[in-house]
């Protein structure tokens, strides 16, 4: 299949409005970032360049909380795999969609893989197979952008600017996770998979960490949706 | 190197790392048709869990709820449920959690 450069430019940019909800919520997450990294003593440059290297949000705020404490680089590093390594299930989970991709864009795509990246990205992929690179692309390199840009405009204006809360925005991807929700659960599997997770994710909530949970109730919610469309 | 930057380099590496390995190593196997089913309710599995995350806190020996979340949630699941479209979902959640911050 051979693509013209304005089909490659037109999948690009319908990725790029696909992300759009991330987009409000990024702007809202990654001025905060920005404003906390500062105010952790931080440089605008460093903050800046976290963001563009790093590009995890949960993992950066606990990074720079460390920073800020003295804790050891080695200890830091260490907390930021732990934090990130539930990225691991959400790559595994699109892997069967990229089987055809060359691996350098399968890496190049593998950046871009947040926990808001994943579960849009997974609702599209499912419901059309052949989404391709450069739709990927798009959405990705929007989401990205705005986290990067969201952070500059934080560590840059700080206090002078409105506090993004009135304008709703701290609720643009619980919302969005809301959306991708309904539209995933499609039978009664589904539904199950749905409630068993989130039961999970509550008796777990008084005892580890929040990436933890992520992690075991989504591997215990999937494995028994296995269970239950075998048997 | 300054220190920061030796930690930001290092959190760059740990960070890619899991989300570059099975996108590029996994996607070439031939799964068998369990696994593939497995990865397949991951999605709805960490958005179930995702949302609980943005609802509910413990600390000091309680849960704490987003009251103002829940209550915009209940317009936003309306529109989701009716709509099934992703924009006027997050549109309808972002207006009604800007009012329910303003006016209370």
């Amino acid at each position: 299949m051979t693509m013209t450069l304005k089909d490659k430019k037109s999948e690009i940019v319908k990725g790029a409005k696909r992300a759009s909800p991330i987009i409000l919520g990024y702007v809202f997450v990654g001025m905060a970032f920005g404003i906390v990294s500062r105010s952790s003593g931080i440089s605008v440059l460093d903050t800046s360049l976290m963001s563009l290297l790093v590009y995890a949000g949960a993992s950066q705020f606990v990074a720079v909380g460390l920073i800020e404490k003295g804790i050891g680089v080695l200890s830091i590093i260490f907390t930021t795999f732990l934090v990130n390594s539930r990225h691991l299930l959400m790559s595994a989970s699109l892997s069967p969609y990229f089987k055809r991709l060359k691996s350098w864009k399968s890496a190049m795509l593998a950046f871009g893989v947040t926990d808001e990246t994943f579960v849009l990205n997974s609702t599209e992929l499912s419901k059309k197979e052949n989404k391709n690179f450069y739709f990927i692309l798009g959405l990705h390199g929007a989401a990205y952008t705005s986290w990067v840009l969201s952070t500059v405009a934080g560590a840059l204006l700080g206090n002078y600017i409105v506090n993004p809360n009135e304008l709703g925005l701290n609720f643009a991807l619980p919302a969005m996770f809301i959306a991708l929700l309904i539209i995933q659960i499609t039978n009664r599997i589904d539904l199950i998979v749905c409630l068993v997770a989130a039961s999970i994710s509550v008796i777990l909530l008084p005892f580890i960490s929040d990436e933890l949970i992520l992690i075991l109730s989504t591997i215990f919610a999937a494995s028994l949706g296995v269970v239950l469309k075998n048997g | 190197m300054d220190k920061i930057l030796v930690i930001i380099t290092g959190m760059a590496i740990v960070t890619f790392i899991p989300r570059m390995v099975p996108l590029v190593a996994i996607s070439k196997l031939d799964l068998p048709e369990y696994i593939k089913q497995w990865l397949r309710y991951i999605p709805a599995a960490i958005l179930a869990s995702l949302l609980v995350l943005s609802f509910m806190e413990y600390s000091e020996g309680s849960f704490n709820f987003e009251i103002e979340m829940l209550m915009a949630s209940i317009p936003t699941l309306f529109v989701a449920i009716r709509t099934k479209s992703l924009v006027k979902s997050v549109l309808t959640g972002i207006i009604f959690m800007a009012l329910i911050t303003i006016l209370t």
